[in-house]
């Protein structure tokens, strides 16, 4: 809406300008050819002020309930302005900055009605053990009871789930000196809708961030300009994660995209398509149709590994999780990682878009992987024997043996757990150690392209490739490296509805931690698919309505969910295990591997 | 759950795309004359103003010439859609008490064509745009595959500082159209539009038109026109809609 305030000025701004052009233009006279150049000029100018005049006067008329008929044919004098601006001007609203205030929410709300399994019925986990002949492991037969089967109710379960719910506030200033330039500031909260808001750790996942909280969205402050860009301080979602968003018709529902993309080791948490904290960014205005984003979020930490406390000013570790995640004592070596960096580079022209985007997340630490796991080869390590009694072979500098007699002692051992009579206490019985080496960095880089057809159908395609680095001995258990494929088509019914199809992909990985209840060591193939349906109808430019079907099928021992991403309430791989006391020894919550998640869910979404 | 393999997808997808490029408008090959009407003063066009999604009418828009020279200004006013739906019980009884709000009708910001078929200011967006340069509101050749790209920058009254705005028109058939204003052979046009919105926050703002032209009528008989933005750097990831209209010609003089 037009700020009569500024239109004044500016109506006369360009009305000296315009008389400037025309005394210039009577003392240029004697050139004939300049004369009707600058007359033309005049013209034009007298012209646009015209029409801005008009439609000054227009967008009044619809503030004012009575538009004041005057002011059509009486442009506002320079100094003081006629009784009818002056009653326009009364009629104003009162305050224009808490109208301001209030344009400046904004949000959406997205709910839905599920209905899903996990999708492992009659499975059954057998123990697998012993030296590999020609590399397969002897099946020693079924594990004993009660964890032969899936614990709990993992079939068809109804769930009415919140998801990607925000509430936000936007606002710019102007800068004194700084025509091109504006402050703005951006404060997102998440919104619990379906819930009470608190903290978010349950039994698949812990952090300490409090859903609901302000700030708990997107929150910023920066400088932006048309000229040159934005440059943001705040919390935020990356590059790597925000340039494909656009491919994604399915984002927020149970079948979306960050299922499998951006998902390095499947289950619930995405890892390159986390908000990150304490993160400074730049954003490049269009060049020609090229733009690009360069972000970095420091480590902020000071501990031996750079980063198994939380980050200075932080209440999580870096990738989202608190410490002690993953069945450790309170250290961020669940996923958390050092300094993190995200980049993308995109092209539009006409109906194309391409993307190009990498993502670096420094000494990622995953030594709670060993944990508990399942994998012979960790077995083997395990069985090099503890250093501390005497033992102790070249893999052994892999297995944390300090910290788990230190732990083991809390629980009544005496010296080394491999040793009688520690070793018969129920820390030594039934926990292991933890890696000390399982600490490397992490990568991914994908290529993207969106193409839209005239007939109303739109083509998106992602390849992703994310990789770990880590050293030979470790490879066994690197789960976090893989390709990646996303391919997705939306066709335009109308302009009130249509349907969509996605389709994920998730290569083989080099090896696996081995945490699920079922882990098979002679399964080679542990890739997954994941296919989505959706129906969307619009009622209007700020609500629709969705149904969305999808299944996730995993091979061999992968574990991809369903609801990874923004879905609220997530349909994974764990069974109803729980256990009465804090645990360490991955008795908790049991994941299966093979499972497959599928699900339906009808939801409504408005956004204001 | 049926079994869903990859062959299966892939064999829906490219059907469900084969089957929705199939259907569509009639398609009329035979160009009419090529014969476009010159403005001249007075020249008007009566609209039905809906809204795109839900299909009600939002008023009815006339257009009407009010000078032509070197450029063409075309004022515009509107007139409220008449409530076709009858009252429940008590509307009447409870009108009294709702404060009255009179939105009957009103003037709306002026077109300017300079020259005549190059928009130089736009009033038809929820904010009237100048443009730096004037920009085709209609294919310069009235041909099936001709097409033009244009780069310009424009402002709003609320904001003026120049902001990119990149356009891409194509000219795709000659169709025959029936509106309430009678039936036309009419060139379809699509604008495929990319800028950035005056809001800092709005990103990946794109607008679509679908135009249909009758040289005889000397503007468009149809015009459809929708866009959609991200909002960036937040956690909302599905687009927002912008407001979006359909014209249809009520009658021409």
């Amino acid at each position: 809406m037009l700020n009569l305030r500024l239109a004044r000025p500016m109506l006369i701004a360009l009305a000296a300008c315009a008389a400037n052009i025309c005394v210039q233009g009577s003392a240029l006279a004697d050139d004939a050819q300049e004369n009707k150049a600058l007359k033309e000029q005049m013209r034009q100018m007298m012209q646009r002020m015209d029409s801005l005049q008009k439609q000054v006067e227009a967008l009044s008329k619809q503030q004012a309930a009575t538009p004041p008929p005057a002011v059509v044919s009486a442009p506002p004098p320079v100094t003081a302005p006629p009784p009818v601006v002056a009653k326009a001007a009364e009629k104003a609203p009162a305050e224009p900055k808490f109208d301001a205030f209030l344009k400046g929410f904004y949000g959406t709300l997205d709910a839905s009605v599920d209905y899903s399994s996990k999708g492992m019925d009659g499975f059954v986990a057998y123990h697998y053990a012993g030296t590999p002949v020609n590399g397969v492991y002897a099946n020693q037969g079924p594990k004993g009871a009660p964890g032969t089967v899936p614990f709990g109710n993992v079939g068809w379960q109804p769930a009415i789930s919140t998801n990607s719910a925000t509430l936000g506030w936007r606002g710019s200033h102007a800068i004194p000196g700084f025509a091109d330039t504006k402050f703005i500031l951006q404060i997102e909260a998440n919104v619990a809708l379906t819930d009470s808001p608190g903290v978010q750790t349950g039994y698949t996942a812990q952090t300490n961030g409090v859903r609901g909280g302000i700030g708990s969205g997107t929150t910023y402050i920066g400088f932006q300009s048309p000229s040159w860009g934005a440059l943001k301080l705040g919390h935020a979602t990356t590059p790597y994660n925000n340039t494909t968003r656009r491919l994604d018709p399915f984002a927020g529902m149970i079948g979306d995209m960050p299922v499998i993309m951006g998902n390095t080791g499947g289950d619930n948490r995405v890892e390159f398509n986390a908000a990150m904290d304490h993160a400074i960014w730049y954003e490049s205005p269009k060049y020609g149709g090229f733009s690009y984003d360069v972000f970095f979020s420091p480590a902020q930490n000071r501990t031996a590994d750079s980063n198994l406390n939380l980050a200075g000013g932080s209440s999580n570790c870096s990738g989202g999780n608190l410490p002690g995640s993953g069945n450790l004592l309170l250290a961020c070596d669940d996923g958390g990682f050092d300094n993190a960096y995200s980049i993308d580079l995109k092209f539009e022209t006409g109906n194309l878009y391409l993307t190009a985007a990498y993502e670096l997340h420094k000494h990622v630490n995953r030594n709670s992987d060993g944990i508990g796991s399942n994998a012979p080869a960790y077995a083997n390590i395990i069985n090099q024997g503890d250093p501390a009694a005497g033992a102790g072979g070249p893999l052994s500098q892999y297995l944390n043996w300090a910290q788990f007699d230190f732990v083991a002692s809390a629980y009544g051992a005496t010296g080394s757990c491999t040793t009688a009579p520690s070793s018969a206490t129920y820390y030594c019985a039934n926990a292991s150690p933890e890696f000390v080496g399982d600490i490397g960095d992490e990568a991914a880089y994908k290529f993207g392209a969106q193409y839209v057809f005239d007939f109303g159908l739109t083509v998106n395609g992602i390849f992703e490739r994310m990789t770990r680095k880590l050293p030979a001995a470790l490879q066994f258990q690197n789960e976090r490296q893989r390709n990646g494929s996303w391919l997705a088509f939306t066709q335009a019914l109308s302009a009130k509805d249509n349907l969509n199809l996605g389709w994920a992909h998730a290569g083989k990985t080099p090896g696996d931690p081995a945490g699920q209840h079922n882990y098979n060591p002679n399964s080679t193939d542990n890739s997954a698919e994941m296919f989505t349906f959706a129906y969307k109808h619009t009622f209007d430019k700020q609500l629709y309505w969705y149904a969305n079907v999808a299944e996730t099928i995993n091979k061999g021992n992968a574990h991809y969910d369903l609801g990874g991403g923004g879905h609220g309430v997530k349909t994974d791989c764990h069974d109803g295990t729980t256990t009465p006391i804090i645990d360490y020894t991955s008795a908790g919550n049991t994941t299966w591997g093979g499972c497959r998640p599928k699900a339906v869910s009808v939801g409504v979404n408005y956004k204001f | 759950m049926a079994h869903v393999t990859r062959r299966f997808f892939l064999l829906s997808s490219a059907a469900l795309s084969a089957g929705c490029a199939l259907r569509g408008p009639r398609v009329d090959a035979t160009p009419p004359s090529l014969n476009v009407r010159q403005p001249v003063v007075g020249q008007s066009w009566r609209y039905a103003k809906q809204d795109i999604f839900t299909r009600t009418v939002v008023d009815e828009q006339v257009d009407r010439i009010a000078t032509v020279n070197h450029s063409v200004e075309i004022d515009s006013s509107y007139q409220a859609a008449a409530k076709a739906a009858k009252p429940g019980w008590g509307a009447n009884l409870l009108r009294k008490y709702i404060p009255r709000q009179d939105h009957s009708g009103g003037t709306l910001p002026s077109e300017i064509q300079d020259p005549w078929g190059m928009v130089l200011v736009d009033p038809h967006w929820s904010q009237v745009q100048v443009f730096e340069t004037p920009i085709p509101l209609w294919p310069t050749q009235l041909e099936p595959g001709w097409q033009t790209h244009v780069s310009t920058k424009y402002k709003t009254p609320a904001d003026q500082g120049a902001l990119p705005w990149d356009q891409a028109m194509k000219a795709q058939a000659w169709e025959t159209v029936t509106v309430p204003a009678g039936r036309f052979k009419a060139l379809r046009y699509t604008n495929l539009i990319k800028f950035r919105h005056s809001d800092f926050s709005r990103t990946d703002s794109v607008r679509r038109e679908t135009l249909w032209f009758a040289p005889e009528v000397g503007r468009w008989v149809v015009r459809e026109s929708k866009g959609t933005y991200y909002v960036i750097d937040s956690t909302i990831v599905q687009p927002y809609n912008e407001s979006g209209y359909r014209w249809e010609l009520l009658e021409w003089s």
